[in-house]
Parts: C-alpha cells; sequence; structure tokens
C-alpha cells in the first residue's frame, strides 16, 4: 500500500494541473486549495490499489486469464471485511473506464495538442465482468513497486550485471546513479528519523524491513562486487574494446568502474549509519524536541524574572564568542614567518589570487617596465650601488603628463628581492657609505647595498679587497 | 596535516568556523593577510591523516570545541564527493578564557547601556529569530537538515520584535494595588522608544553572520547556515530548559525509549 501512495504522491499534482481551468496569460498566480469532491477518507482508493497487486499475482499465474470478481471480492474481503458487492463492481466499473489525458506533442516543429485514452488499468469482459489488468494496469503496479525504496534496487545492481554481460556498457552509469539516489535517499531517511522520532510512521516502517534492508544492502553489495570480477575478464576487456572502437572510444575503464566505486563507498557509509541508529534506538539515546511557541516563549519570558545571573549565564551560551588576546603586531616578521612556513609544511599553498592586483604590486609592475630594463643593462656592464642607482635617478619616473610618481620602495626592493629583476643576482654590502638627501628631505644613509651577478662578484671581491690588504 | 598546518587550519576555523571543500553557493571565503584560504584549510583538513585528525579533536576538546565533519550523504545542500568541517562549541564544557564576548557586546550595545541590557536584547531577539526559523515553518529545533528552508528578513524580524513590545506593553506593566516594582526586563524593554528598533535588529544579524549562524541571500535576507542549525539544536537541548517556562517546554524534550523488535 505504501508503495502506492509514493506513486500517487509523485503525479497528484501533475493531474491538478490537468485538470487546471486558469486562462493562459491571466494575473492570476495564486494557487487555491484543490477542491477534492470525495469524503477524504481514501476507502475507494485502498480498495483499486488492493484488487491491482491481486490481479497482477492472478496475472502471472494464470497467464493472462479474466478472473470473476467473486474470487477477487472473497481476496478483498480478508483485508476490507465490510466490502460489498456493488462496491467492488463501482470500482471495476471506475478502473475500466477510460478518461481522456490531454497532452501537448511537438510534430514536425508544431505543438499540437494530443489526448489518449488508454487509461483504463482493468479490462472487463462484456456481460460476464470477469475482469484482468490492462497494458496500462500492469505498468501502474510495476511502476507503484519500483518506487526510489533501496529494497527495490537490488534489481538495479543485478541489471547492471545484465548490461555487461549484453555488452550494453553505456547503460552502466545511469544504472548506477538511480542506485545511487536510492541510497542517499535512505540514508537522508535515516537522518529524519534520527532528528524526528515523532515521525512514528517512518521509524515503525523502517524497524519492520529492518532485516530486508540489511540483506538488500548486502546484495548490492555482492552485486556489485562481481561486477567489478567480470571487468577484469578477459573476454569483457575484448568486448568491451571492440564497443569502444565503434564509438570513436569515447569510453574508458574508469568511466564505468568509479561509479561503481561510489556504490560500494555510499553503501558503506549507510550500512554505518543503520547500525548507529539501531544502537541508539535500542539504547533510548534519541533526544527529540517538540516544536516550541517561540514567541510566546519571548512573552513569558519578559514576566517571569529569571535572575540577572541566569540571564548572563545563557547570553554566554547562545550568542557567539571571540578570540580575546593581546599580541604585538607581527607583520615585521611577516617574511621570517613565510620563509618558515616552507620548512615546515609539505603542502603548497593555492592563494585565491583574485584580489591580488592590489596597488601595490602594480606599481612594482610599473616600475620593472620603466626601469628594469635599465637596471639589467646596466648590470652587464658592472655592479650597481643604490647611491648610483638613485644618481641615475631610477627612484623614480615622470610621465609626460603626469607629476613624477615616486619608486624609491620598488627600487630599495631591487636590492632585497633580486629575483624580481633576474634570476643569479647577488648583493654586496658597502659599509656606512650611503648618505643621500633626496630633494623632497628623505634621508638615506648608512650601508650602501651593491647589486652585481654572481659570476662578477668573485672578481669584485677580489678587487675590492686588495686595497685594504 | 603537520602542526604548523594544524595551527594555521585551527586559526582559519576560529575566525570562520565553517570550511567547505566545494562551495555551497560558489561563494567561497577568500584568503585574507594572515589567513589561510577555506579552499587550503578545506584541502589540509582532507588530506589529513587519522592519526593527525586524532590528534587535532584532541586540541580542541582541551579548549572546549569540536569538530564536525559531513559529507553530502549526512546533509542536504552539501554538494555530491565534498565535506564540510565545522567548528562547534562542546555544550558540556567551559571556553577558556581566551574566548570572550566583549567584542560581541561592544557591537550589540547601542550607546552607553550597560552589559546586562544589551544582553536582554540579545535574548528577546534570538527567541524572537527562533520563532521565525522554527516556529513558523513548524519545524522542531531537531529538525536539523531542513535548515536551507529557514529564511527571514531583516524587516520581518524588526516587525516581529515591534510587535512583541507592543503585546507586552497592551498587557499591562504591573498591577496597581500592589506596589510591586516593575520586573527589571520589562523596564529594560520598554524604555525602547521605537527609533533603536531597526539599529538593534541590524546589529544582532550582522554578528550572526559574522559569526556564521546566516548566510546572506539577497537583499536583506538571510538563511540560517548548517553551522547554525547544529548550534541552535545543542543549546536548545542543553540550555533552553532553563530559559522557557514549564508549560510551553512541555514536550521540549522527550526522551524517545523504543524498543527494536527482534
Amino acid at each position: 500500500m505504501n508503495s502506492w501512495i509514493v506513486l500517487l504522491s509523485a503525479t497528484l499534482r501533475l493531474v491538478d494541473l490537468h485538470d487546471s481551468s486558469r486562462e493562459r496569460r491571466s494575473e492570476y498566480t495564486r494557487v487555491s486549495q484543490e477542491s477534492r469532491t470525495g469524503h477524504g477518507d481514501g476507502y475507494w482508493l485502498d480498495i483499486a490499489c488492493q484488487l491491482l497487486e491481486y490481479l497482477l499475482e492472478e496475472d502471472h499465474q494464470t497467464n493472462g486469464q479474466f478472473i470473476p470478481q467473486s474470487r477477487c471480492l472473497n481476496h478483498l474481503r480478508v483485508t476490507i471485511p465490510e466490502l460489498s458487492t456493488s462496491d467492488l463492481s463501482y470500482v471495476v466499473n471506475m478502473l475500466s473506464t477510460p478518461s481522456e489525458l490531454f497532452f501537448c506533442r511537438t510534430a514536425e516543429q508544431v505543438r499540437q495538442t494530443a489526448s489518449t485514452k488508454q487509461t483504463a488499468l482493468l479490462e472487463k469482459q462484456s456481460k460476464i465482468g470477469h475482469v484482468r489488468l490492462s497494458q496500462a494496469g500492469r505498468q501502474s503496479v510495476t511502476l507503484s513497486r519500483q518506487v526510489d525504496d533501496i529494497l527495490y534496487s537490488e534489481h538495479d545492481a543485478a541489471k547492471i550485471m545484465s548490461a555487461i554481460t549484453r555488452g550494453g556498457f553505456d547503460r552502466i552509469p545511469p544504472l548506477c546513479d538511480a542506485i545511487l539516489l536510492s541510497i542517499r535517499g535512505l540514508t537522508r531517511e535515516i537522518r529524519r528519523i534520527r532528528e524526528n522520532p515523532a515521525l512514528e510512521g517512518k521509524l515503525n516502517s523502517f524497524r519492520d524491513n529492518r532485516k530486508h534492508y540489511q540483506s538488500a544492502v548486502r546484495n548490492i553489495q555482492m552485486t556489485v562486487f562481481d561486477c567489478q570480477k567480470q571487468f577484469l575478464r578477459q573476454d569483457v576487456r575484448q568486448r568491451f574494446e571492440h564497443w569502444t572502437q565503434q564509438r570513436d572510444g569515447q569510453w574508458d575503464w574508469q568511466m564505468l568502474n568509479r561509479p561503481l566505486i561510489r556504490i560500494l563507498s555510499a553503501l558503506e557509509n549507510l550500512n554505518r549509519r543503520l547500525s548507529d541508529l539501531l544502537r541508539d534506538i535500542a539504547e533510548g539515546r534519541i533526544q527529540s524536541m517538540g516544536i516550541v511557541d517561540f514567541n510566546k516563549a519571548a512573552l513569558k519570558l519578559a514576566w517571569q524574572q529569571p535572575d540577572i545571573e541566569l540571564m548572563s549565564s545563557v547570553f554566554q551560551q547562545i550568542a557567539p564568542v571571540d578570540i580575546a588576546v593581546s599580541l604585538p603586531a607581527p607583520t615585521d616578521y611577516h617574511s621570517l614567518l613565510d620563509n618558515q612556513r616552507a620548512d615546515n609544511s609539505g603542502t603548497g599553498l593555492i592563494y585565491d589570487d583574485g584580489g591580488s592586483d592590489i596597488p601595490e604590486s602594480l606599481k612594482l609592475k610599473r616600475f620593472l617596465s620603466h626601469h628594469g630594463q635599465h637596471i639589467r643593462d646596466h648590470l652587464q656592464q658592472g655592479p650597481l650601488s643604490l647611491s648610483e642607482a638613485i644618481a641615475n635617478g631610477w627612484h623614480q619616473f615622470a610621465d609626460s603628463a603626469q607629476a613624477s610618481e615616486d619608486y624609491l620602495p620598488q627600487l630599495i626592493n631591487m636590492f632585497v628581492d633580486t629575483e624580481q629583476l633576474q634570476p643569479g643576482l647577488v648583493v654586496a654590502i658597502e659599509p656606512q657609505s650611503l648618505n643621500i638627501t633626496l630633494p623632497d628631505g628623505r634621508r638615506l644613509h648608512g650601508d650602501n647595498p651593491i647589486l652585481m651577478t654572481a659570476k662578477r662578484s668573485q672578481k669584485f671581491v677580489i678587487s675590492y679587497r686588495e686595497p685594504q690588504l | 596535516m603537520n602542526m604548523t598546518e594544524m595551527g594555521e587550519v585551527y586559526a582559519y576555523l576560529l575566525r570562520h568556523r565553517i570550511a567547505e571543500t566545494r562551495a555551497q553557493s560558489g561563494r567561497r571565503r577568500a584568503s585574507q593577510t594572515g589567513l589561510l584560504s577555506e579552499r587550503d584549510a578545506a584541502t589540509i583538513l582532507k588530506e589529513a591523516d587519522e592519526q593527525q585528525m586524532a590528534d587535532f579533536r584532541a586540541f580542541l576538546a582541551g579548549q572546549g570545541l569540536l569538530l564536525a565533519i559531513y559529507d553530502s550523504a549526512d546533509y542536504p545542500g552539501i554538494p555530491p564527493g565534498g565535506q564540510i568541517y565545522m567548528l562547534l562549541r562542546n555544550p558540556e564544557a567551559q571556553l577558556p578564557g581566551m574566548f570572550s564576548q566583549q567584542q560581541v557586546l561592544q557591537r550589540l550595545k547601542i550607546r552607553n547601556e550597560t552589559k546586562e541590557t544589551t544582553a536582554v536584547w540579545f535574548i528577546h531577539l534570538w527567541l524572537l529569530m527562533l520563532g521565525l526559523l522554527y516556529t513558523r515553518t513548524n519545524r522542531s529545533l531537531s529538525d536539523v537538515s531542513l535548515y536551507q528552508n529557514a529564511v527571514f528578513s531583516q524587516e520581518e524580524l524588526a516587525d516581529t520584535l515591534r510587535q512583541h513590545l507592543e503585546s507586552i506593553r497592551r498587557r499591562g506593566r504591573h498591577s496597581v494595588a500592589t506596589e510591586d516594582p516593575e520586573p527589571r526586563q520589562l523596564a529594560i524593554l520598554l524604555s525602547e522608544k521605537g527609533e533603536d528598533i531597526n539599529r538593534r535588529v541590524k546589529n544582532f544579524i550582522d554578528v550572526l553572520v559574522d559569526a556564521c549562524h546566516l548566510l546572506p541571500k539577497g537583499e536583506k535576507i538571510y538563511q540560517q547556515t548548517l553551522l547554525g542549525a547544529l548550534e541552535v539544536e545543542q543549546t536548545g537541548l542543553s540550555h533552553l530548559r532553563h530559559l522557557i517556562a514549564d508549560d510551553i517546554a512541555q514536550g521540549v524534550i522527550h526522551e524517545e525509549a523504543v524498543n527494536v523488535g527482534h
């Protein structure tokens, strides 16, 4: 019965839309409550569903024989004792009378309204009134049995096997997806039961079907293992090679194997949750809360005078917390920390570079494009000291239109981060020989750094030291 | 994850509380100076082995914190194949002194009001927000996985607060016959002249957005985050009992002891 409800709830709103009388392009978009004319007790539906189920069984056993209504009545009276002959024949008449279904179809790029009347679920022999399932009826029972439940995914798993043996390899990923979906569905269900044990119906049906669930999980697992074994066989491999060649080699083994692995890990996950849930139920550990009217609670609170101590401790629990520590700003040691990170950690960081075009880095780029080549040329000739570079005017750049732009920090940076210019540069220091006052009042004094290529530096050091010796 | 990385991830989680390997909304928490980007933090956590994770958990446990890890099978909204890592408070444990609510109080407070006043306003706003997130949709506190449906706008919260104050006013403050003093909370709530309501609501929401309990979803519309839902569940189970009058709290907690048929 439950599976019928799932099937019907999946289609009911579509039927409502089918029956909608809204005018096209009307302004109104609100939806009113459907006016269902029935008694709203589900009685007729119950009879119909049980009848259909019974007729499918008979259909299997008798291979399409018409069944007398009296036999149906006897069977149904086991569960619905008050069922009368006329009630049953009403349901039979209803199910065997077709109703017209309208839909749109596109033929030769023109959309047309079309309809079908093959909606009768039963066929009835005239006069004697014996019944059997129609094609549509058989389909509806089969559909109702296939609804999303993992219990029926076993058969889907078996389909993977037949897809392999019959060489329908392109069917495998969609089949796997269907299984994965139902596994995920059940995992969610478990989560919902944990969160809200008030869903007692679910809990009960779950408990009743526990053994079936566990065996379904086991069977799917076994089937998937079997499929993986099949993949290892030489002849299956060859068949696949052949098959994929016919399709321009767009497929490879991984595309078939990966979904199977995903199923296995999802099953493992499900299994764990299943046993957790069962254990928690057994130990009565599932806690849940009813629905609380918080507005009313807030109102009550205003009068109820919980003492202020309590209020402040509740505030401590519910309000977010921040960190209160006072540390000196560590930016001065930033480069030091950065290097330490490279020594200590093997994982390369991927910085989001979306926001990395800060003005500073743009300025560095501009500096390199204006003066980079000059400096490199100069380095080819010989070493370059900071004082010399400033004398050459490389600490600024006068645009034709704008006033001159200050590049002193960038220039000094060249003596620290030499890789910006070219690899293989070294820096030497000439102690206490720098003393420059710039026109704008800034004063540079102290050690004068000298930039030179590594090859040159040896000669230079020798020639530099000689006078001292 | 070595110790350096653990420190970095810890710093990241303290600031943002959530690290996702794949973003739910396409929006990522970008790297900031001195902080990993979300992607890096999540990658380091994902690649850590069990021993390292156990160490990390133990380290956090020492500070009254928990690391929660969920994947797509756990809650809706986590993209398939993705993980979400969250730093939660352990409701049973005391937070060490390095954590403080001074900044939060600072951001919530209006003019020179006392800490007590700020706290009273916060608790009332918090309950009213729960009304919008839970009571309105018939959601119980343990329905964590319905967090995506829990949406409200700043305007709604402000309206609810106005109504709340109005109902308090209408019900009358204290009995005229006896000379009992007016309850403290009433005095605090009713001193509101109306001009600060929007500011209070905005401060409140800003603080919760900053703490990753709420996620902005368009113009002044906010959705509860998974972290927010989990924390509310925790506080609900452990602390709400003290706050809510008994008759309303009826059925707040019922322990399910269901026997499993064998």
